[in-house]
């Protein structure tokens, strides 16, 4: 765990959970095969608007009433510049500032991290209304979706390095 | 408060339902996550976040769980004993405070809660107060110090005038309970996220998940009415509040003021203090008690009273800067002792700092000035201090032992193309390690030599001892040092390989030439010559011998006279008493100075009994002259007539010394 003070809170569906983990990996198979490329999480919530069968059509539609995109971008390792001639050297003495350098940053990652989450959790109180009801009141509360795509322009941006 | 309407009825209950449930299930959501006590009564090993959905809700079979706002929850008996006044009047604000509380050292059975009367309808059992995690019986409240590190408010505020409470159709009243309801399970649901991420959190984890005792715990407050923060107070605080949720006649609010800094004020990460693997524990005298000097001993005195006094004193004795890195056996300890006690004061000054062990050992004070003295084996102290000491005192008895030494060394000095000026064998009379010495002295100091003179030392003394007895013997027995000046005559020659030779060169100094005859390197014992006593000293000796060592050069270096010169030479450093005997028959080979013959013959006879008596180095001496003038005579005259004259002359003049001694 990157981050192990922070604490993940659960909703307890293993389906969720797996579902999740498929798409983390999803996500890391397509960040080391183009590892420079800004990538893009996106969240939706929905509702199922079920038309009016008819002979045509027989779609379910997805009304979206919520959607939210990450922006996560992998960061290299800035010591891996520094050449693989010094990669022993790096073995034989990750150094002390080496550690020091990574606990700094898993700090700084656990504040932005922190802050990033109080920050959803603001914004999910701040907007209630237009939350349909809710159909399941065990596990899931909303059908959802998660999309990787390229970034592109988006109104909220949260970058992970 | 609740309006009640005909169709509305049961919607108003329902939302006054709602509502206080609301309040239960905030405070239900507050108290798991910060009483620690509560926590790990029914912590199962589960994860610490309940899952609020059904499916976790079959995991605990044991009994129903709370499943209001689809947030099934673990039981929390001090959420459940504190919010039954809130159930009967939930117009009143619910202040939770979260109490950061630091263990003191000692237990004071005080009354708890100093802000107990201000509470209303507080719990008569209070069972779970702001107290330790520990069974009710122990504990005992330390009002050492409080903080209060979150203070979380919940209340409906509710809207002036009734009429927006009543006003309102079905739909909206159906609407405004299920969308309360749906709008409290977005904010509870946000509640609880919020409460595992803030700092306070961390502590609880920290409480709950280690079973270990721990400077701090967390107690609670749940109040209606508290005393506000200060402005100070409340600066330091950071706020939060959630948005609240309307509902149809006022709104349900938590707001949240919280210290940003708790994980770092007690900040205890792993350390704690109940029973653990003390790596210095000083309780046996393998352990190392030079890892602690570094730290040139903390004030306390409990892990120095601890340990002996032995290991104080050694701990005290090395410095930190000779100390080598931290050995583990005691053994190398006691190496790195013994080469600081080694470069460090003199025991002289170390006898002062004796007496100061004891206080100074309670004192826990300037440690590197203390060093233990070679009395340090007097203290009463364990077998290790001693083999310090022992090896302390090996070296200060070799050195005491090379001391005195150097008196008998001294005496070679007389000798000196043997032996060295600064370096100073044993004696002469020292049998068989004489050569060994000369060797020595050319090679090594005056320790090597001690060490070695430490063996010839009772050797020494033996010969010492022998050497009075010998004068004794020399006087009474003549015959028994004659034999022994003869022997030493060939031991001159041989360059000192004879042994024996003690009695001769001891007893008399009367034959002790001139200083100014002698050469020149003789001079270097700067002995007075005393030839005239017979009773030879052992300083009298000592230029004897160097007069020995003259005559010697003087021996070698003299070239022949002639044949016959050398011959009477042979003689006479042959065995004196044959020569003598040769030469009672000589003088009657002899003409023309007949008379000065019967003298000789008459000298001979007299010398014959004065060589049974004795013959010392002067006589050789005496003799030596009279070659001298023999040669003087015969280069003077000339001719082999002169060569016969000057034989027999020869003969008186050796029967007379002969008999003049």
């Amino acid at each position: 765990m990157l981050c192990p003070s922070i604490v993940q809170v659960q909703c307890g569906d293993t389906e969720l959970e797996k579902k999740i983990d498929e798409k983390i990996e999803q996500f890391i198979d397509r960040v080391e095969k183009h590892p420079n490329k800004k990538n893009q999480i996106c969240l939706s919530f929905y509702e199922v608007k079920s038309k009016q069968p008819s002979w045509f059509t027989n779609k379910v539609e997805r009304l979206h009433w919520e959607q939210w995109y990450i922006n996560l971008n992998v960061a290299q390792h800035p010591k891996t510049h520094s050449g693989k001639s010094h990669h022993s050297k790096v073995l034989v003495d990750p150094g002390d500032s080496a550690l020091e350098e990574r606990s700094i940053r898993r700090a700084a990652l656990e504040t932005s991290l922190r802050e990033v989450l109080f920050q959803i959790i603001k914004f999910v109180n701040e907007k209630k209304d237009h939350v349909p009801p809710i159909p399941n009141l065990e596990g899931v509360s909303f059908p959802y979706e998660i999309t990787i795509s390229r970034y592109s322009e988006c109104l909220s941006s949260y970058t992970f390095k | 408060m609740a309006s009640h309407h005909g169709n509305t009825h049961s919607e108003p209950a329902k939302m006054e339902q709602i509502i206080t449930e609301f309040f239960a299930k905030s405070l239900h959501i507050i108290l798991e996550s910060r009483s620690p006590y509560v926590s790990s009564r029914h912590y199962s090993g589960e994860v610490l976040s309940p899952s609020p959905s059904s499916s976790s809700s079959s995991s605990s079979s044991i009994r129903p769980r709370d499943k209001w706002f689809n947030l099934a929850l673990r039981e929390c008996p001090a959420a459940l004993e504190n919010i039954e006044f809130w159930r009967q009047s939930n117009l009143e604000p619910m202040v939770v405070d979260v109490v950061l509380m630091q263990r003191a050292d000692e237990w004071d059975h005080v009354n708890c809660s100093p802000r107990r009367g201000l509470v209303q309808n507080f719990s008569s059992k209070e069972r779970y107060p702001l107290f330790w995690n520990m069974d009710p019986d122990e504990f005992g409240y330390e009002r050492k110090s409080e903080k209060i590190i979150e203070r979380w408010v919940v209340q409906y505020e509710s809207r002036k005038g009734s009429r927006d409470c009543g006003s309102g159709n079905k739909r909206s009243n159906y609407n405004s309970s299920h969308t309360l309801y749906k709008k409290s399970i977005l904010l509870l649901r946000s509640l609880y996220a919020t409460v595992r991420l803030l700092p306070a959190y961390k502590l609880f984890r920290d409480l709950c998940s280690s079973g270990q005792l721990r400077t701090y715990n967390l107690g609670h407050r749940v109040s209606s009415f508290v005393e506000p923060f200060t402005r100070r107070e409340e600066a330091k605080m950071q706020r939060f509040s959630f948005t609240p949720v309307d509902t149809f006649c006022g709104r349900l609010c938590i707001s949240l003021l919280y210290c940003s800094s708790v994980s770092d004020a007690c900040s205890e990460p792993s350390t704690p203090m109940s029973p653990q693997f003390i790596p210095d524990y000083v309780g046996s005298p393998m352990a190392d008690p030079l890892r602690r000097l570094p730290s040139h001993c903390s004030p306390s005195s409990s892990p120095f009273g601890r340990r002996h006094s032995w290991s104080y004193d050694i701990h005290r004795a090395s410095p930190p800067s000779a100390l080598p890195s931290p050995s583990p056996t005691y053994s190398d300890s006691r190496a790195s002792y013994s080469k600081a006690v080694s470069h460090r004061l003199p025991p002289t000054s170390l006898s002062r700092n004796l007496p100061e062990t004891p206080q100074a050992h309670r004192k826990n004070t300037n440690f590197d000035e203390y060093w233990p003295s070679p009395n340090f084996s007097l203290s009463p102290s364990p077998s290790p201090p001693t083999y310090i000491h022992g090896s302390h005192i090996s070296k200060a008895l070799l050195r005491s032992e090379s001391a005195p030494l150097s008196i008998p060394v001294s005496r070679l000095v007389d000798n000196p193309p043997m032996l060295n000026k600064q370096v100073q064998p044993p004696s002469p009379p020292l049998k068989a390690t004489r050569p060994s010495m000369s060797r020595m002295d050319k090679t090594s100091g005056l320790i090597q030599a001690g060490s070695s003179v430490e063996k010839l030392f009772p050797f020494a003394k033996d010969e010492t001892e022998k050497l009075p007895a010998i004068k004794v013997s020399s006087k009474s027995s003549p015959p028994r040092t004659f034999s022994r000046s003869s022997s030493r005559l060939s031991f001159i020659e041989d360059n000192y390989d004879d042994s024996d030779f003690s009695g001769p060169f001891v007893l008399d100094d009367d034959n002790m030439t001139d200083p100014g005859s002698r050469p020149g390197s003789f001079d270097q014992a700067g002995n007075p010559s005393e030839p005239h006593e017979p009773g030879g000293s052992f300083p009298v000796r000592k230029s004897q011998d160097a007069a020995v060592g003259a005559l010697v050069l003087m021996l070698k270096k003299a070239p022949p006279l002639r044949q016959d010169l050398s011959e009477s030479r042979n003689l006479l450093q042959g065995s004196k008493p044959q020569m003598l005997k040769n030469r009672t028959p000589e003088p009657t080979q002899l003409s023309d100075e007949q008379g000065f013959h019967q003298a000789a013959a008459s000298r001979t006879s007299i010398a014959s009994s004065g060589i049974l008596a004795s013959r010392t180095t002067a006589d050789a001496i005496e003799e030596l002259r009279g070659y001298k003038d023999m040669k003087d005579l015969l280069l003077r005259q000339g001719g082999t007539s002169q060569t016969q004259a000057s034989l027999v002359s020869a003969k008186e003049f050796s029967g007379g010394g002969r008999a003049a001694f």
